[in-house]
C-alpha cells in the first residue's frame, strides 16, 4: 500500500496551532490516521476528512483558550464600569472631553473625505483634463478663462495623437422648455458634444449614453426634471419643445449629478443636456479662433504626460490664434480642479491640511485630559494594581488592561461622537457649504477611518498612564503611605500648558482673522459699493439702454443711473503691458487695467475727480482720444500735471483729459493696480443703479426697475445683484477662516478648562488636610485661594507666553497672502489672553474657593 | 456519589477498552465503533483535558516502539478515581432502570 501525505496546507496549520510539545503529538496521530484510511480509492475523501479534522479542533481548541481569556478580559470590564461608575466627574470629564473632540474630528474628516472625492467617480478620472486659458506670468501660469475657441477642441482632437477623445460643453441659463402643458424655465441648460458621455460616465437610468446626444434632436434629462415633467410616464422618446421652437426627443434619463463634481458648482450645473450643434440657433460668429465660449475636456491617453501634450497644444494653438497674444491653452486634470490650482499648488488642500490639522489638535487636547486625570488619580488605584501583581499578573497583562480602560473610554465617547454628528451634521453643512452625509455603513472607509480615530485616541490618551500605573512596585503600591513622586507632576504640568497655549493660539487666530474680515468689509476701494445694484445688459440690448436710462433716472427711489464694461471691484475689460509715455523708461513693465465706462460712471460709484475733467457731455459728446487715469497711473507716468499729456497704448494715442481717485478695481487680496478708462458706453455690458439708502424703499425700487426692464428688454432676463454682496463673496474664504478658527477655539478652551478643573478638584481633595491644617492655624481666606489657584495660573501664564511667538509667526504668514491687512498689534494678543486667563481663572477659582472654604472641623476629621 | 456524564462515561469506557493502547486517534476510532460518534481530534483533547484535571485519567508522554515509528505520544489511563467514577455510574444506572425492563416491553 501507497502510503499518502495529508494535505500540505492543513498540515502547516495544525502544526503551527500544536505548539506545545503535548499538543505536537497530535499532529503525529492525525498523520498516522490520515495514512492508515488514506488509500487509492478513498483518497479524496481522506482529504476532506483531515481538512475537516483541522478545522473542526482548531475551532475547538480556540473556543476553550477564549473562554478563560473571557474570564479575564470579563473581569477588565466590570472594573472598568465599576470605575465609570464610582468616579462620575472624573469620568464625565474625560469622556464629555473626548467626545467633542472625537466630533470635532468625526466633522473635519466628513469634510476632508467630501472634499478629496470630488470628480473622482468617473471611470476615466484620471485621464480626464480640461483645456483652459492662461497667460504666462513670470514663472508662474494666471488663469484667464476656463473657455476656449469652438475649433480648439475638435482641432486638437485631430493633430495630436495622445488625445483620445474630446469634447465641448456649454449652457445657457432661462430656456423655456415645455412637454405638452408642462412648461417651465430651466437654468442648467447644457449644450454638449456626443462624445460628451464617453468622456464623463454618468449613471443612465434609461436609455444609452453612447449614442444619446448622436440625433442632432435629442435631449438627456436627469432623473429629478424627466420626474418633474412626466412624472410617472416614460420619458424616452417623448417630444419636448425648446423656446416653443425646436422639438427636442428625450433619448436618455441620467441620474441626479452628485454633488461632489464640479458640474454641481453654481457655474456650471446642468440638468438637461442637448447637442452642441443646436447652439448654432442661439448665437453666431463663435467659430472663429478669437471667440472663448466653450469648455472643451480632453480625455488623454492612459499614461500620458499631460505636460507634453502641452507643448503640443502649444504648436498647434500657435497655428491657429493670431500670433499677437499672449495666451496659450493648457491642460487642467478635472480631479484635480477643487484642490490645485492651475500652477500645481494646493490652494483648497492648505485648507485641508490645516483643519485637519486643527481637528487633531483638539482631539490631542482631550487626549491630555484623560491622561492628565488617569495619572493624578493613580494613587487610588495603586491598590487594585499591587494586589493584581501579587496574584500573578505580568506588567505587560497591566498595560493591556489599562490600554483596554483608555480604549473602552475612546469606544464609548465614538458613540457618543457619532450620535452627535448626525445631531450636528445639518448645522455643520450650513456653516461649510457642502451637503456631506454620514452614513456609516454604506462606506466601508468611513467606518475604517472612524474606529481608526477611535483607537489612536486610545492608544495616546492611555499610552502613559498604562505603563505609569503598570510600573508600581507591589510592595511600595501596597504601603499606606505610598506616593508617586514628582516625575509626573513635570509631565502633567507641560501638557496643561500645552493645552492652554494651543487654546491661546486658536482664540489669537480667531481674533486675528475676524479683524482681518472685518477689515476687508470695511476698507475704503475708492467708489462706493453700498445700494449698488448692478444688472446685466447683453450687447443686442445696448443701443436701447439710453432710453431705459432716461426713463428710470426720474425715479426718486433712483440716485444715479451709468453703464460699464465692468462694474469696478469685479474686475478690469482688458490689461496691457504695453502703454507708452514720454519719459517712461523702455525697460518697466507695469501692468495696467483698462475700463469701459458711460456716462456718469465716476459720479455714480461715487469717485472722486482729482484733476480736470471727466467724460461729460457738457464738454463734448464724442470721447475718441480721450482717457481719464487713476491716481496711482498719474504717478507712475511721473507727471506733475497729466491733465493734457498724451499716452499710446493699443497702436493708438490718447490724451489724458483727467486723474480720478485709485480703486481697487480687485479683491483687496491684490495689491492696487493703475488704472485706464476710456469712454465706451457701447461696450457697456453692466448697468450700475445707485439707489436711495432710505429704508424701505430698495424692495419697491427694484420692482419698479423690473417693471420698467420687461418693457424696453421682453426677451431678456432681469439678474441683478448687488455690488457690495458681491465683493464680500471675494472674502468668504476668510469669513470661514474666521468661523472655523472660532468654532475650534471655543472647544479647545472648553476641553482644557474642564481638565484643568478636574486637576484642580483632585489636588484640592488631596490637600485637604493641609488647608485644614493652615486655617486652623490662622491663614485668612483669602490667602489660601491664592494658594490654590497660584500654582495652576501660572501655568496658564506660561501657555501664553508660549501661545504668542507661535501665533504672531503663523498669523504673520497668513496675512501675507493678503495686499491689504491689518497690522498685528499687541491688543490683539492680550485680549485673546486675557480671555483664556478669564475663563481658566473662573474655572480655577470655583474650585479653590469651595477647598478654601471648607470646615477644618470637617477635614481634619480622623477616623 | 459522583456520576458522570454521558461524555465522560463513553471517554472513560473506551479509555478502558484501549487498555494499553489509548492515545488520541484509537480513542477516536474507538468511540465512532462504539457509539457510532464522530469526533475532531481538537475535542477530544479539551475532554480529555478536562477529565485530567478532574483527576479521573492519568496523562503520560512516552515513546513508541520503534518498530511502529518511534514517535512520542500521550497515553492515557484510568486512575483509580476514574475508575471508581465509573463503577458508581454504572451502580447509578442499574439501580436507575431496576424493575423498569418489563414495564417497557409491554409499551
Amino acid at each position: 500500500m501507497k502510503r499518502h501525505a495529508p494535505p500540505r496546507l492543513a498540515r502547516w496549520l495544525w502544526n503551527k496551532y500544536c505548539k506545545d510539545e503535548e499538543k505536537l503529538t497530535l499532529v503525529h496521530d492525525l498523520d498516522e490516521y490520515f495514512a492508515e484510511i488514506s488509500t487509492d480509492e478513498n483518497r479524496m475523501n481522506a482529504w476532506f476528512w483531515y481538512w475537516k479534522q483541522v478545522i473542526g479542533s482548531i475551532l475547538n481548541l480556540s473556543k476553550q483558550q477564549f473562554f478563560f481569556g473571557g474570564i479575564m478580559l470579563k473581569n477588565y470590564l466590570v472594573t472598568t464600569l465599576r470605575k465609570i461608575r464610582k468616579q462620575k466627574a472624573f469620568s464625565f470629564i474625560n469622556i464629555s472631553g473626548l467626545t467633542l473632540g472625537m466630533t470635532c474630528c468625526l466633522l473635519i474628516f466628513l469634510w476632508v473625505q467630501d472634499e478629496m472625492s470630488y470628480d473622482r467617480f468617473f471611470s476615466h478620472s484620471d485621464e480626464l483634463y480640461r483645456l483652459v486659458v492662461v497667460e504666462q506670468q513670470q514663472n508662474r501660469l494666471d488663469m484667464v478663462d476656463i473657455k476656449t475657441p469652438w475649433l480648439a477642441a475638435e482641432v486638437l482632437k485631430e493633430s495630436i495623437p495622445e488625445i483620445r477623445d474630446a469634447a465641448r460643453f456649454h449652457f445657457l441659463r432661462n430656456r423655456t422648455l415645455r412637454y405638452e402643458d408642462r412648461l417651465f424655465n430651466e437654468n442648467g441648460f447644457g449644450f454638449a458634444d456626443p462624445s460628451f458621455f464617453d468622456l464623463f460616465s454618468f449613471e443612465f437610468i434609461k436609455g444609452n449614453p453612447r449614442n444619446a446626444l448622436k440625433d442632432p434632436n435629442s435631449i438627456v434629462l436627469t432623473e429629478e426634471m424627466a420626474e418633474k415633467y412626466f412624472g410617472k410616464e416614460e420619458p424616452l422618446g417623448k417630444t419636448m419643445t425648446l423656446d416653443n421652437s425646436m422639438d427636442l426627443h428625450v433619448t436618455g434619463i441620467m441620474k441626479n449629478i452628485l454633488h461632489n463634481t464640479h458640474f454641481e458648482s453654481s457655474y456650471y450645473s446642468f440638468d438637461c443636456l442637448v447637442p452642441i450643434s443646436l447652439y448654432k440657433n442661439y448665437a453666431s460668429g463663435f467659430e472663429n479662433w478669437g471667440e472663448y465660449r466653450f469648455i472643451a475636456y480632453i480625455l488623454l491617453e492612459k499614461g500620458v504626460d499631460h505636460k507634453k501634450v502641452n507643448e503640443k497644444i502649444a504648436v498647434v494653438f500657435g497655428e491657429h490664434s493670431d500670433s499677437a497674444s499672449e495666451i496659450q491653452l493648457v491642460l487642467q486634470q478635472v480631479n484635480s480642479m477643487r484642490l490645485y490650482n492651475i500652477n500645481g499648488e494646493p490652494t483648497g488642500m492648505k485648507s485641508i491640511t490645516m483643519f485637519s490639522f486643527l481637528a487633531g489638535l483638539v482631539l490631542l487636547i482631550a487626549c491630555f485630559n484623560f491622561t492628565n486625570l488617569t495619572t493624578a488619580r493613580s494613587l487610588s488605584r495603586a491598590k487594585e494594581i499591587g494586589i493584581r501583581k501579587v496574584v500573578g499578573a505580568k506588567k505587560g497583562d497591566l498595560i493591556r488592561q489599562f490600554l483596554g480602560e483608555s480604549l473602552c473610554f475612546s469606544l464609548l465617547s465614538l458613540i457618543i461622537a457619532a450620535l452627535l454628528v448626525y445631531l450636528f451634521l445639518p448645522t455643520f453643512n450650513n456653516i461649510s457649504g457642502k451637503s456631506v452625509s454620514f452614513t456609516l455603513f454604506s462606506y466601508p472607509s468611513q467606518l475604517c477611518g472612524v474606529f481608526l480615530i477611535a483607537f489612536f485616541t486610545g492608544l495616546i490618551a492611555g499610552g502613559y498612564p498604562a505603563f505609569f500605573l503598570s510600573s508600581f512596585r507591589p510592595q511600595y503600591a501596597l504601603k499606606k503611605n505610598f506616593s508617586t513622586g514628582s516625575r509626573k507632576a513635570i509631565l502633567k504640568r507641560s501638557l496643561v500648558i500645552i493645552q492652554f497655549a494651543v487654546s491661546i493660539f486658536l482664540l489669537i487666530s480667531a481674533n486675528v482673522s475676524s479683524k482681518q474680515f472685518n477689515f476687508f468689509l470695511e476698507k475704503d476701494l475708492g467708489f462706493e459699493k453700498k445700494d449698488m445694484c448692478i444688472v446685466g445688459i447683453n450687447k443686442m440690448n445696448v443701443p436701447r439702454y439710453e432710453a431705459f436710462r432716461n426713463e428710470i433716472k426720474n425715479d426718486p427711489r433712483i440716485q444715479d443711473v451709468t453703464a460699464s464694461g465692468m462694474p469696478p471691484g469685479i474686475g478690469s475689460a482688458f490689461a496691457t503691458q504695453s502703454v507708452h509715455w514720454d519719459r517712461k523708461d523702455p525697460e518697466q513693465k507695469i501692468l495696467f487695467h483698462g475700463h469701459f465706462v458711460g456716462d456718469d460712471f465716476f459720479k455714480t460709484y461715487g469717485m472722486k475727480i482729482l484733476k480736470g475733467n471727466v467724460f461729460s457731455r457738457l464738454i463734448s459728446t464724442s470721447f475718441s482720444d480721450s482717457i481719464v487715469i487713476s491716481d496711482s497711473a498719474a504717478r507712475i507716468m511721473g507727471y506733475e500735471n497729466p491733465i493734457g499729456k498724451r499716452v499710446n497704448f493699443a497702436d493708438h494715442d490718447w490724451t489724458i483729459l483727467g486723474v480720478v481717485n485709485d480703486v481697487h478695481i480687485f479683491s483687496l487680496q491684490y495689491e492696487l493696480d493703475p488704472v485706464l478708462f476710456l469712454y465706451s458706453p457701447e461696450r457697456s455690458r453692466y448697468i450700475g443703479i445707485k439707489l436711495d439708502p432710505e429704508t424701505g424703499t430698495i424692495p419697491a425700487a427694484l420692482s419698479f426697475i423690473e417693471r420698467k426692464w420687461k418693457e424696453y428688454f421682453p426677451d431678456s432676463p432681469f439678474e441683478y445683484f448687488f455690488l457690495e454682496d458681491n465683493l464680500n463673496k471675494n472674502y468668504d474664504n476668510v469669513d470661514r477662516n474666521r468661523q472655523i478658527y472660532g468654532y475650534f477655539a471655543i472647544l479647545a478652551i472648553f476641553i482644557s478648562c474642564l481638565g484643568l478643573f478636574g486637576l484642580v478638584a483632585h489636588s484640592s481633595e488631596q490637600r485637604t488636610k493641609e488647608i485644614g491644617i493652615r486655617k486652623v492655624l490662622g491663614a485668612p481666606f483669602r490667602s489660601l485661594v491664592a494658594l490654590m489657584i497660584k500654582e495652576s495660573l501660572v501655568l496658564v501664564v506660561l501657555a501664553n507666553l508660549i501661545a504668542w511667538p507661535v501665533s504672531y509667526y503663523i498669523m504673520k504668514t497668513w496675512l501675507a497672502n493678503f495686499a491689504y491687512r491689518i497690522d498685528l498689534t499687541w491688543p490683539v494678543f492680550l485680549l485673546s489672553s486675557l480671555i483664556g486667563l478669564a475663563i481658566a481663572l473662573v474655572t480655577i477659582g470655583i474650585q479653590s474657593i469651595k477647598a478654601a472654604s471648607a470646615n477644618p472641623a470637617d477635614s481634619l476629621r480622623y477616623e | 456519589m459522583k456520576v458522570l456524564t454521558r461524555a465522560e462515561e463513553m471517554l472513560l469506557l473506551s479509555i478502558l477498552r484501549l487498555k494499553d493502547d489509548a492515545f488520541s486517534v484509537n480513542i477516536l476510532k474507538e468511540i465512532k465503533q462504539s457509539a457510532g460518534k464522530k469526533l475532531t481530534i481538537g475535542s477530544l483533547w479539551v475532554s480529555l483535558d478536562s477529565l485530567h484535571k478532574k483527576g479521573y485519567i492519568d496523562k503520560k508522554m512516552a515513546e513508541e516502539t520503534p518498530a511502529k515509528g518511534g514517535r512520542k505520544k500521550v497515553f492515557y489511563s484510568l486512575t483509580p478515581s476514574g475508575a471508581n467514577a465509573l463503577r458508581n455510574t454504572r451502580e447509578f444506572h442499574k439501580s436507575l432502570w431496576k424493575g423498569v425492563g418489563r414495564q417497557l416491553k409491554k409499551i
